[in-house]
């Protein structure tokens, strides 16, 4: 499976998204606001799962903003941090 | 007939004792550093406000939670300041309101660790976890025939119980309430903040444009608030009274503020209402003033729109930490020596001015007019809880 | 002070709504008990516990929005939902309609949750969103949240205490002319821990409980939410004036007033001392914790028993096994023509405290 693949699977059973499958999020869609509607609370709830799954630790919110951007901005910093494929 | 303050106590970081405190606010004192008696498994730790352990004397007995502890320092001291005695105590139709959120954990995380681990917790561990709840503590342990309740409204329950005290007086429920709030330090509520990535690793700036976010605290704050007419008579010196409460509910989020205020605003219109009171009577603020983005700013700019400009605003947070259910207490008790004292303390870290909070903080000890104080609390999930407290000069 | 019930809004072990409570206390309906295995310091046992399934809340809230809502937030939020439809409210001022919600453990499922985390994945995992789930008052603001309602916002606990705590608040709330209605509730959750609790109380192979054996230890434990939509004025479809909230040592049972005394009696043999120590001179005499399970707010679901008694104009029969002749009337017609009718709901905690909540119709 994909990295982002992976990422979308992660993100609709962490955050318990309800009737939305990996197929409905595109790579490039914004994760916040408009897009999938995710909000500050997830924004934190994210963190933990970057933490679980790939051991990266986030402590500065502002700075991952630009990561948090989209499945593809959020997989792109996974590979920059773990050396993923 | 009203809700008069006749004692008052408190201990946190800062001192074990109202005048301990005061003089380390008054001195600019305060020293947030990586806790001590919790351990995290983070690698870096964001600091707290840690009460040192020879503060934290007292005849207890063996058993008692540190919470609950915390709790029975500050009671005593506002006992004492009231010249009351256990025995006065128990003649009297006196009830118990207290704040907590630490307090009220039926199943402490260490008993939790041992039950999963197949390591039976004792009976003692398990149910000293379900009976350590502070109101019903004091109660027993004073021996008190009123009601007893735990508030846990989060971050607001200290406020809310002293608004709960002057209803439990006004509508004559009883003769006195020991009305406040008490929290310890805690794994649980330290990593939950840290989770939420709004604890700050460097002391906490109220209000500051380059604020980073909060530091826990821990302590306890109690007031004596009881039926003025009983205390006249029973020539107790009132040093205040409970002169307005309000709470309103955001309805908007489980942890974000709501960004215009709604809540908080109708919280404060209410508290003076309740009080018979304009805005301009108001002699100071002791703002909620956690130093996390999101509060400062949405407090900041109620205050401004209900306030004028130059309304004195403290966040005596800055010198306590944030010690959540205690809070609201504690910084009543402040608020009213403030009254008594006739000035304000600094709001320690406090130095650039931000437009989105649109207030500015003290920067000394500031003189004040009048003897009014409100105090803020906004609790998770959007509730606003304002005090108005009235000193006696 | 006093309070009308407007409308009631029930989710136990009887399943949701108040026809499916009615059901239970008119016996054609029984409660949902599971059995699970635990260990305990005398090896693995089986035992009971009232379960409570939300079934409908769909019909309230969009689905996407219950995504973060765990099982003790719906108890609450169908619970909430159904007093307000049950009152048949269109409530205007939203701002003026406070909520109090009492709770004797807490979110206690999503706390050890929190603590799953913590063990099993280490202390950078904690969860924010479970934190600020497990924090008491989550009820309260995701209730107001979804309800829109922008009143006082309050949560208490004090174990046995809670309920009392909660009535209490509510009639000072209405009095004191800041609210118009109060939404009151109280609930607490089952987890593994409070059977394990039970056992090492000494509840061991209980079969059933048996509310009236005060001497001997038949707590089965449960859990549940029940709300009551309270206000000043009567309505033509509510259940009864709430006349009394009292609790401490002091309350007085002498009360004359009352007809009938629904006690929280659960099997509980520290508090079943108090209860068997009382001097009771009334006739009626009821329980009905077997219905729902024990629990500290045990009588938040006594409270609307006698709320349903007062509209039905019956006393339903008391529940649970060991009912003796003293106290095994029911169904009995309540006589509404001889004035008013005063039923007592009363409750002890471990230390003798004693919280009586008394509604009158």
């Amino acid at each position: 499976m994909s990295l982002e693949n992976e990422l979308k699977e992660l993100i609709i059973k962490d955050l318990k998204l309800v009737d939305v499958t990996p197929e409905d999020i595109k790579d490039e869609d914004p994760l916040f606001g408009e897009g999938l509607g995710l909000d500050s609370l997830d924004a934190v709830e994210l963190v933990v799962i970057l933490q679980k799954n790939f051991q990266i630790e986030t402590k500065d919110m502002e700075q991952s903003k630009e990561v948090f951007t989209s499945i593809k901005t959020l997989a792109d910093y996974v590979r920059s941090k773990t050396g993923a494929q | 007939m009203f809700a008069a303050i006749t004692g008052f106590g408190c201990i946190c970081a800062a001192g074990s004792s109202i005048g301990e405190v005061m003089m380390s606010l008054y001195s600019g004192k305060r020293n947030p550093a990586p806790p001590k008696k919790i351990a995290a498994g983070l690698e870096k730790l964001p600091p707290v406000f840690e009460i040192e352990d020879d503060l934290c004397k007292i005849n207890s007995p063996k058993g008692l939670t540190r919470t609950n502890r915390l709790l029975q320092i500050a009671l005593e001291e506002a006992l004492k300041q009231a010249d009351i005695n256990r025995e006065q105590l128990a003649g009297k139709r006196v009830g118990v309101i207290i704040g907590t959120t630490v307090g009220c954990t039926m199943v402490q995380e260490s008993v939790y660790r041992d039950y999963k681990n197949h390591r039976d917790p004792h009976k003692e561990s398990l149910f000293q976890g379900l009976y350590n709840n502070p109101a019903l503590y004091i109660s027993k342990e004073y021996g008190l025939s009123g009601p007893a309740t735990s508030i846990v409204n989060a971050c607001s329950s200290g406020t809310d119980a002293i608004g709960m005290a002057k209803g439990w007086i006004d509508s004559g429920l009883c003769d006195m309430v020991i009305a406040g709030g008490t929290d310890e330090l805690s794994r649980t509520t330290y990593l939950g903040f840290n989770s939420l990535l709004n604890t700050s690793f460097e002391a906490c700036r109220p209000f500051d444009k380059e604020r980073k976010g909060l530091n826990l605290g821990e302590g306890a704050g109690v007031v004596i608030v009881e039926n003025s007419d009983l205390a006249a008579r029973e020539g107790r010196k009132r040093l205040g009274s409970v002169a307005g409460y309000g709470s309103s509910g955001d309805a908007y989020h489980p942890t974000a503020p709501h960004p215009a205020g709604a809540g908080l605003i109708r919280a404060t219109m209410f508290a003076l209402k309740c009080a018979g009171l304009q805005a301009e009577a108001v002699s100071f603020i002791n703002a909620h003033g956690t130093s996390t983005v999101e509060n400062d700013k949405v407090e900041g700019k109620v205050i401004r729109q209900i306030f004028s400009d130059s309304a004195t605003v403290v966040s005596t947070k800055s010198y306590t930490g944030h010690t959540l259910g205690a809070a609201g207490a504690i910084e009543a008790v402040l608020s009213l020596q403030a009254l008594l004292d006739g000035r304000v303390t600094a709001t320690a870290g406090y130095e650039n001015f931000d437009e989105e909070c649109g207030i500015a903080p003290t920067t000394e000890t500031t003189k004040i007019k009048g003897n009014i104080a409100l105090s803020n609390s906004l609790a998770f999930g959007g509730n606003n809880s304002v005090l108005l407290l009235k000193g006696c000069a | 002070m006093t309070a009308h019930v407007l409308g009631i809004g029930t989710v136990s072990a009887l399943g949701c709504g108040i026809d499916s409570f009615k059901s239970g206390l008119e016996g054609t309906a029984a409660p949902l008990i599971k059995e699970e295995e635990i260990k305990t310091p005398s090896g693995r046992i089986r035992s009971k516990a009232f379960r409570t399934e939300v079934v409908g809340l769909d019909r309230f809230m969009p689905k996407p929005k219950l995504r973060r809502i765990d099982n003790f937030l719906q108890t609450a939020l169908m619970a909430s939902y159904l007093s307000i439809e049950d009152s048949g409210l269109e409530i205007e001022d939203k701002t003026r309609t406070g909520v109090i919600f009492g709770s004797g453990y807490g979110a206690l499922q999503t706390s050890l949750s929190f603590f799953d985390d913590l063990i099993d994945y280490g202390d950078k995992c904690a969860s924010p969103t479970q934190f600020a789930n497990s924090v008491h008052n989550s009820l309260v603001s995701n209730v107001s949240i979804n309800l829109k309602l922008q009143g006082p916002c309050l949560t208490v606990s004090a174990l046995e205490m809670t309920t009392a705590s909660v009535f209490s608040t509510a009639l000072a709330w209405l009095d004191s002319g800041a609210v118009d209605y109060v939404l009151a509730g109280v609930g607490d959750e089952y987890s593994k821990v409070n059977s394990y609790a039970a056992h090492l109380m000494g509840a061991e192979g209980v079969e059933a409980m048996k509310p009236f054996a005060f001497d001997e230890c038949s707590y089965i434990p449960g859990e549940g939410f029940v709300t009551f939509m309270l206000g000043k004025k009567a309505s033509p479809r509510q259940y009864g004036r709430i006349d009394k909230v009292l609790s401490g040592k002091d309350t007085s049972l002498a009360d004359r007033e009352l007809n009938a005394l629904f006690l929280s009696a659960n099997g509980d043999k520290e508090t079943g001392r108090y209860y068997k120590a009382l001097e009771l001179p009334h006739t009626g005499l009821f329980s009905y914790s077997a219905l729902y399970g024990g629990m500290p707010v045990g009588q938040g679901f006594d409270l609307a028993a006698a709320a349903l008694s007062l509209k039905e104009g019956v006393y339903y029969r008391s529940s649970g096994h060991g009912i003796t002749a003293s106290n095994q009337a029911g169904p009995i017609k309540i006589d509404m023509t001889k004035g008013r009718t005063h039923i007592g709901c009363l409750q002890y905690d471990k230390d003798g405290n004693c919280s009586l909540i008394s509604i009158s119709g």
